[in-house]
């Protein structure tokens, strides 16, 4: 009983001490973590509180550490952010969160005396920059330190970045020109430095620059353009036979610092994804160009997923009338580019990661691909086997133009084919009209298609609506009634004519920033109206429907009576 | 004394393991405030650039009331904002469930424009353009400018939008020739059978 009592009281006064300890313990690190006792690490107060909280004042990451104690500075302590244990990656390396106070002799029994002069210049870091924050691999950024000074001790380190060199000075900011990591991820640890030892005679502090992220490294092809404001149509013409990783897409990609709105360079603005097919698949995707300058840069890619495997036909981005991607048929194609021994098209990039090689893709229309043994072989579009080439020659008759208009120059109208014979419409051929003294204009577009019966043709002029036509010979009762559900015409290998100029091509679908949105709607009434009596051949392109050079109330009143039919017949 | 010496060892324990909790509390807390910000991979982007917002276009029923009969059609009242543009056209899209009602027609409030509505499967488009003897600045400030009219052919609670459909958008051109595209609204209809609520 006696024993049990000693025992008792052994516990007791052991789980005293042990609980007075843990209070001491705990007091002694308030007391510390206060600042109010800051002096006993070495820094004035006005040092260690810097008007920050007092847990974020402790959370000082020894920055006096590497300094007598006197030459702390005012300013020198850092936020929570740049106590970065200088590992590259950002983090501290203290598994605790507790404030990290790193208490030794020299701390607790200062032996220097407090000297107000410092040994060495600090200077504050007011912020850091990294641009573009969003790259591809092994792509330049620049790095901006802003000390406030032009000083001989910043240095660039972490964030796998390699080959840095300091490229200027702007306005506070030492600019440093680096490679970004060749591994696509998120790198967070790339840091200013101001380092000791120079003339300069630098505080010695580690900053956190930012971040920035290095995006796929899929295997892809690339074309970079300047594109001007406006409406444009990416499409591309793709049969994947395989699809792993990231799978086969064509996209568009913002080139420059920003491309308005949210998009920043290597933003992607759109996406076409071509999964695994039967035969090739057409995809397009509408983009809006915002005003955000006319210097805007953008780039197309073809992108095979590692292991994928695809054939392009072709890919192009169009707006304004005009075609941004060159080569997008890839009709001329490099037989040895590099050292990849697969034919690849001129005008793009070579393709990454030797395309072709270890990735399996191939962008060569010589080689249609083999349907697989479970696909349909009735339908078959551009490029499909039993396709040949026709070429087909058209009479059109445009509403408002009854004789030869005072503005004979040819225009360019877009053509496509659809049918039971194809899977899905061709893509839109554009072909050449030229007018006659009848007011009629004739033009040809050729295609690559199998031969036989059941085609309707799709007409689409340059201010115009598109029309569905499905007989040779078309005609109508009243101008611009013509309809049909199905097509009827009849294509050989070789020339084929139909005539069309007794149906109207209505007018209305006026290009704004050279696109046709396929709809008439208040835009393309403001237009007449905003230039009513214009003689401007710029303007004429756009808002003079009856080519009889001036835009005035008769291409206002066609425009009205279009707004009845109002859209593209598909 | 035992049941005292317990207590006490109890009261000990509780007190330690709750600055425990108190000490492991702030470590997490501190881990989750330095945790760095990541991104993830590819950023998934909309196929447009979505166009700069201004002024407005609104609906709302003629009666100002959002209960109405099934047996009564439906005025619906859109009005304008032009932030000062001289307008002379409009697009509105209207999108609505072609199974609860059915469009019947479309008038302008404004004498100078006429309109030419063309229903869609999804929606019923309405083109307003100003005539071109008009010369008039037509500047609206919440104005009421176009009334659309459906029958409800079902009872329940229905949704008109001014949401773009394709390629087309409710928007308002100006003198220039220039497009507005002006923050819009949604309107929320109930449907009710008076006989059913008699």
């Amino acid at each position: 009983m006696k024993s049990g009592t000693y025992q008792y009281k052994t516990i007791i006064l052991t789980i005293f001490l042990a609980f007075s300890f843990m209070i001491v313990h705990a007091a002694v690190n308030s007391v510390y973590a206060s600042c109010a006792s800051s002096h006993l690490i070495g820094c004035d107060e006005d040092a260690c509180n810097n008007g920050l909280p007092e847990r974020e004042c402790v959370y000082s990451c020894d920055s006096c550490g590497d300094l007598p104690p006197s030459e702390c500075q005012v300013g020198q302590y850092s936020s929570m952010e740049s106590c970065d244990d200088d590992d590259g990656d950002g983090s501290s390396s203290s598994s605790s969160s507790w404030p990290r106070i790193t208490i030794t002799p020299r701390f607790i029994t200062p032996t220097v005396p407090h000297n107000p002069t410092p040994s060495c210049t600090t200077h504050t870091f007011a912020g850091g920059s990294i641009e573009p924050s969003l790259v591809l691999p092994g792509a330049d950024l620049i790095i901006g330190c802003r000390y406030g000074a032009d000083v001989d001790c910043v240095s660039i380190t972490g964030g796998g970045l390699t080959n840095c060199t300091k490229r200027g000075y702007k306005d506070g900011v030492s600019l440093f020109a680096c490679r970004a990591s060749t591994n696509p991820g998120v790198y967070t640890g790339v840091n200013c430095v101001l380092s000791t030892g120079t003339a300069g005679k630098c505080c010695a502090s580690t900053d956190v620059a930012g971040q920035y992220q290095v995006i796929s490294t899929e295997a892809h092809f690339f074309q970079r353009m300047r594109i001007p404001p406006g409406f444009y149509t990416l499409s591309a013409n793709v049969h994947t036979i395989i699809s792993k990783g990231k799978g086969v897409y064509v996209d568009l990609l913002c080139a420059s610092k920003s491309c308005g709105g949210s998009f920043i360079e290597n933003s992607q603005i759109t996406k076409l994804e071509f999964p695994v097919s039967a035969d090739f698949i057409k995809k397009e995707a509408q983009v809006i160009v915002p005003i955000t300058g006319y210097d805007i840069d953008y780039q197309v890619r073809v992108v095979a997923g590692e292991g994928s495997e695809a054939y392009v036909d072709k890919v192009s981005l169009f707006g304004g009338g005009k075609e941004y991607v060159l080569n997008g048929d890839f009709n001329t194609i490099k037989t040895s580019p590099n050292s990849i021994s697969l034919p690849q098209p001129n005008a793009w990039t070579d393709a990454s990661n030797k395309l072709g090689y270890y990735y399996g893709m191939t962008i060569n229309t010589s080689l249609p691909p083999v349907p697989p043994p479970n696909s349909s072989s009735s339908s078959s579009v551009t490029g499909a086997p039993g396709a040949t080439a026709i070429k087909l020659n058209m009479k059109i008759k445009l509403q408002g133009v009854t004789k030869k208009p005072k503005t004979t120059d040819p225009i360019y109208v877009k053509i496509k084919l659809g049918g039971n014979l194809l899977s899905e419409t061709t893509s839109y051929q554009t072909a050449k009209f030229s007018v006659d003294d009848n007011g009629v204009w004739s033009g040809s577009a050729e295609f690559t298609v199998p031969p036989g019966n059941g085609y309707r043709v799709y007409v689409k002029g340059p201010k115009h609506i598109q029309k569905k036509v499905c007989d040779s010979i078309a005609t109508e009762a009243k101008g611009g009634t013509y309809r049909c559900p199905d097509g009827k015409i009849q294509l050989k290998a070789g020339d084929n004519s139909v005539d069309f100029s007794q149906i109207l091509m209505l007018a209305g679908d006026l290009p704004e920033n050279g696109v046709q949105n396929g709809v008439i709607d208040s835009y393309d009434t403001s237009y007449i109206r905003q230039h009513l009596q214009s003689t401007n051949p710029s303007e004429l392109s756009i808002g003079d429907l009856n080519y009889d050079g001036v835009i005035d109330g008769q291409d206002f009143s066609l425009v009205l009576a279009a707004l009845s039919i109002k859209y593209d017949e598909e | 004394m035992k049941r005292i010496v317990l207590l006490g060892i109890a009261f000990v324990l509780l007190i330690a393991i709750s600055i425990v909790v108190i000490f492991s509390n702030n470590s997490k807390k501190d881990q989750i405030q330095k945790a760095k910000p990541t991104l993830d991979g590819m950023i998934v982007t909309p196929t447009l650039i979505p166009h700069p917002v201004l002024g407005s276009m609104t609906m709302s029923t003629e009666i100002k009331e959002s209960r109405l009969s099934i047996k009564k059609p439906v005025s619906l009242i859109v009005a304008a904002v032009s932030e000062g543009k001289n307008i002379v056209g409009y697009d509105t899209i209207i999108s609505y469930d072609k199974e609860a009602f059915s469009y019947t027609g479309a008038q302008s409030l404004l004498s100078d424009f006429t309109v030419y509505p063309y229903e869609r499967p999804t929606h019923v488009a309405i083109s307003a353009i100003k005539s071109l003897q008009s010369n008039t600045v037509t500047s609206w400030d919440n104005t009421p400018v176009l009334r659309v009219t459906f029958q409800p052919k079902k009872t329940g609670t229905y949704t008109f939008y001014l949401s773009p459909k394709g390629p087309e958008a409710s928007k308002m051109m100006d003198d220039k020739a220039q497009a507005t595209y002006p923050e819009t609204s949604k309107l929320v209809l109930d449907i009710y059978d008076e006989l059913v609520n008699n």
